[in-house]
């Protein structure tokens, strides 16, 4: 596997939809196979600014995006930018689980038959790795032709990493995976993104503090479109270099 | 009285008119079937058959009662309308509900339907004056014909067939598509593999209610179709179906006539049709999405 | 709700009955409807005790309705079977021209009666036979119910069936589009006033001119039958109708010239 988890640069990036900017002048670096969680109120532009990384805020009317976003020597910012290429090396997971309605087989072998391969025997080899990765192998190995939907929630949403590791992508994007999900559900997907740390470079959006604390190496906070702050995640926890983030960290916003 | 009690009497007086109708509705669906049923049974008994459903002349004022053609008619007729009409209506449900801005939806959903509002015999005027001639210079002969029957029918079913379509395309949660994007789908292929994929049952569904609708269509049919009592040869060629032929003979076999019963039959045979597909719809719904 | 509404209704409609004690129902040739219902109204004001329904359903439905004692006047342009007659009263409106027209690219417009004959059951294929262009004839036809067919196959046909491969059109006015819009088509209409975009044959030597329409040979007679133990004012109401000034409007003429 040539997976070489690649840094992500982000230069004087603003985003708009319409007239309304949502991100303003973001600049920051995520060092490569490292955890950045991002936190700040809602609104505060965070979802979008990982939308931004495999443009799927294209999908909004009106969307305008200034500035540069490099992911590794991978430009995604531009017209004429191959989104598949992107997708396959920008993989994400979402606020709430969405496994495909198909079975558990079908769900993580979507992506590779996306890329043409056929061979039962690479699939299943595929689906099996890609589901000991995310850590739900054992619980659904022989069940493997079951409806996702037959899935608890916190399976579910593990499913789906899966699906997006299956890929091989080199980053992770994941907005506030465990907002859905019980705490025993929670945990999992935590310990899972601690293993995934090294191998992937992993964007976490969460609203969960202590989730930050907990799992991420840096951490950013935004407030109304701004990066505010963006350091260890120890030091921006125990000595925030900015009153709005020491305010947002102890409650005493929003 | 207090309100609660008035609202219970209320209550006991609707509850009782609903159990009212409902009862009426079964029993007039029992007397329905009953009528036809015992017609029909009659006339089975009387000449069989091989002269009846299996037969191939007809000619109800020399007792030949032989229906195979409508038959025949009436599956070719559906087949080539659902055939034309479903590739159109899915691509107008797709158009719809994928490509044309969100904001276009609740208008051409509106546009649709009142295309589904439009009266069966203006179709009919419509395949006189357009289908009609096109058939005749696509396949030679006079344009009447099962295939004119059809292209009108299409024409007829693709507004509801496009309506059934949108509304399950409708139901495609959009974290599905945005879900197979992430993952380097083309919109081609997030289309195919996932929107089409997981509406297939209401798909079908809808299929089978347009093919309830061209099956049961009579006044369109009538007008295009060249009414003949044979086999048809070709598609070219005109035929006669099921409605068009007792839309046809209804004057000549009032009830109470000689040879009434085979339109009795005629109905049974259509009825029977519809059953069947309602049944099909009622497995394909029950099934779960997956 | 809906059905309080629809007792109500239903209530509201057998009051309205009872106070127009008498309920007149016809039925039978859709030929016939125009006249009916252009006369209808006025019939209406001056008895104000009766209250007429009107259906269609075609000649035979309506000697049937009759027969049997399902409607009190039965609209026909079929004339009834001996035995059926025997207990009905007929009040004739007239003559009801049937005209034989073909599509304007036959190179025909004229024919004899046994050309007719050959040509509407199908033994003549194409129009060169009979003097016209090299186009196949395509016979149309009302279906069997018609009363203008059953003249036809009588009179013409001299009891034949009109051509099996005649294309079949419910209406006169579907028929008569039919023969405009289909090259070679061959077809029989019930005089209307407003025919255009039609050669109207001429047989033997007869021609139409509907200023004599009376005077052309082949016509329905449309006629209105009653039970002969009909209530008085049943056969009242048919007797004014067979007399309606309205009959002109839609092409009956008067049987003596």
């Amino acid at each position: 596997m040539d997976n070489e988890a690649p840094h992500i640069n982000v230069t004087q990036l603003s985003v708009a939809y319409g007239d309304q900017w949502v991100l303003k002048d973001v600049s920051m670096t995520v060092p490569g196979g490292q955890v950045l969680a991002v936190i700040g109120p809602s609104g505060c532009g965070k979802s979008t600014l990982l939308r931004v990384f495999n443009r799927l805020v294209d999908r909004v009317a009106g969307v305008h995006i200034k500035g540069q976003v490099r992911v590794g020597d991978f430009e995604v910012i531009g017209d004429h930018v191959d989104l598949v290429e992107l997708r396959q090396k920008v993989g994400m997971v979402f606020q709430h689980p969405n496994p495909f309605p198909f079975s558990v087989f079908d769900n993580v072998a979507y992506g590779p038959r996306l890329q043409g391969i056929k061979n039962s025997t690479r699939l299943r080899i595929l689906v099996e790795n890609s589901l000991k990765q995310a850590s739900l192998w054992d619980e659904v190995r022989g069940k493997l032709r079951r409806p996702a939907s037959s899935l608890s929630g916190g399976q579910q949403q593990r499913l789906c990493i899966a699906r997006a590791l299956a890929v091989s992508p080199q980053v992770l994007l994941m907005d506030e995976p465990t907002s859905a999900l019980d705490p025993l559900s929670t945990a999992k997907i935590e310990e899972l993104v601690l293993t995934l740390k090294g191998q992937y470079t992993v964007i976490l959006v969460t609203h969960n503090l202590q989730q930050a604390a907990r799992v991420s190496d840096f951490t950013a906070f935004f407030r109304e479109g701004h990066l505010v702050e963006l350091g260890p995640t120890k030091e921006v926890f125990t000595t925030p270099r900015q009153l709005a983030t020491e305010e947002f960290l102890t409650g005493r916003y929003e | 009285m207090t309100v609660h009690q008035k609202n219970l009497r209320t209550e006991r007086v609707q509850h009782a008119l609903f159990l009212a109708a409902a009862a009426l509705l079964i029993a007039l669906g029992f007397a329905f079937w009953g009528t036809l049923g015992w017609g029909a049974l009659r006339f089975f008994l009387r000449h069989g058959l091989n002269r009846t459903i299996l037969g191939l002349r007809y000619h109800p004022i020399r007792g030949q009662f032989g229906l195979l053609p409508f038959i025949i008619g009436s599956l070719a007729v559906t087949l080539i309308a659902t055939v034309l009409a479903y590739p159109l209506a899915l691509s107008v449900a797709i158009t719809a509900t994928m490509v044309l801005p969100r904001r276009w939806l609740s208008g051409i959903r509106q546009a649709v339907a009142s295309l589904a509002a439009i009266p069966s015999v203006i179709f009919g005027w419509w395949g006189l004056a357009m289908v009609v001639p096109l058939v005749r210079n696509l396949g030679g002969g006079t344009g009447f014909s099962v295939a004119a029957a059809g292209m009108v029918l299409a024409a007829m079913i693709v507004p509801t067939l496009s309506l059934l379509a949108i509304h399950a395309a409708m139901r495609v949660p959009e974290r599905w598509v945005e879900g197979s994007l992430a993952l380097g789908a083309t919109p081609d292929q997030t289309l195919g593999r996932v929107v089409l994929r997981s509406i297939r049952a209401p798909l079908v569904e809808a299929g089978i209610v347009a093919v309830g609708r061209a099956l049961g269509e009579t006044m369109a049919v009538q007008m295009v179709i060249g009414g003949q009592t044979f086999m048809p040869r070709s598609v070219f060629a005109p035929g006669s179906t099921l409605t068009s032929e007792i839309l046809n003979d209804i004057g000549l076999l009032p009830p109470g006539a000689l040879g009434h019963h085979v339109l009795d039959v005629m109905a049974l045979l259509l009825l029977l049709a519809m059953y069947g597909l309602v049944l099909l719809v009622e497995r394909i719904g029950g099934r779960e999405v997956g | 709700m809906f059905f309080l509404l629809w007792w109500m209704a239903i209530w509201v409609s057998h009051k309205g009955i009872s106070e127009r004690s008498v309920h007149i129902a016809i039925s039978g040739s859709s030929a016939l409807l125009p006249v009916i219902k252009e006369e209808l109204p006025a019939w209406e004001i001056r008895h104000p005790e009766v209250r007429v329904s009107v259906t269609g359903g075609g000649s035979w439905a309506g000697l049937a309705a009759v027969s049997q004692r399902r409607a009190d006047i039965g609209m026909s342009d079929i004339v009834p079977s001996e035995t059926m007659a025997r207990g009905m009263l007929g009040y004739p409106l007239g003559r009801l021209p049937v005209l034989f027209i073909g599509n304007q690219c036959t190179g025909v417009n004229k024919v004899s009666q046994p050309q007719l004959q050959q040509l509407l059951a199908g033994d003549i294929g194409n129009w060169r036979q009979v003097g016209g262009g090299d186009t196949s004839v395509i016979v149309v036809s009302r279906p069997l119910s018609s009363g203008a067919r059953f003249m036809i196959e009588r009179q013409i046909l001299k009891g034949r069936s009109v051509s099996p491969r005649a294309i079949i059109q419910l209406s006169n006015g579907a028929l008569y589009k039919t023969v405009r819009g289909t090259p070679g088509a061959l077809g029989y209409v019930e005089w209307r006033p407003d025919l255009k975009g039609v050669v109207v044959m001429a047989v033997g030597s007869s021609r139409f001119d509907r200023t004599r329409g009376n005077l052309w040979p082949y016509y329905t007679e449309p006629t209105l039958y009653v039970r002969r133990d009909a209530p008085a004012i049943v056969k009242q109401l048919a007797a004014d109708l067979s007399h309606s000034p309205a009959k002109a409007k839609f092409g009956i003429y008067p049987a003596q010239p």
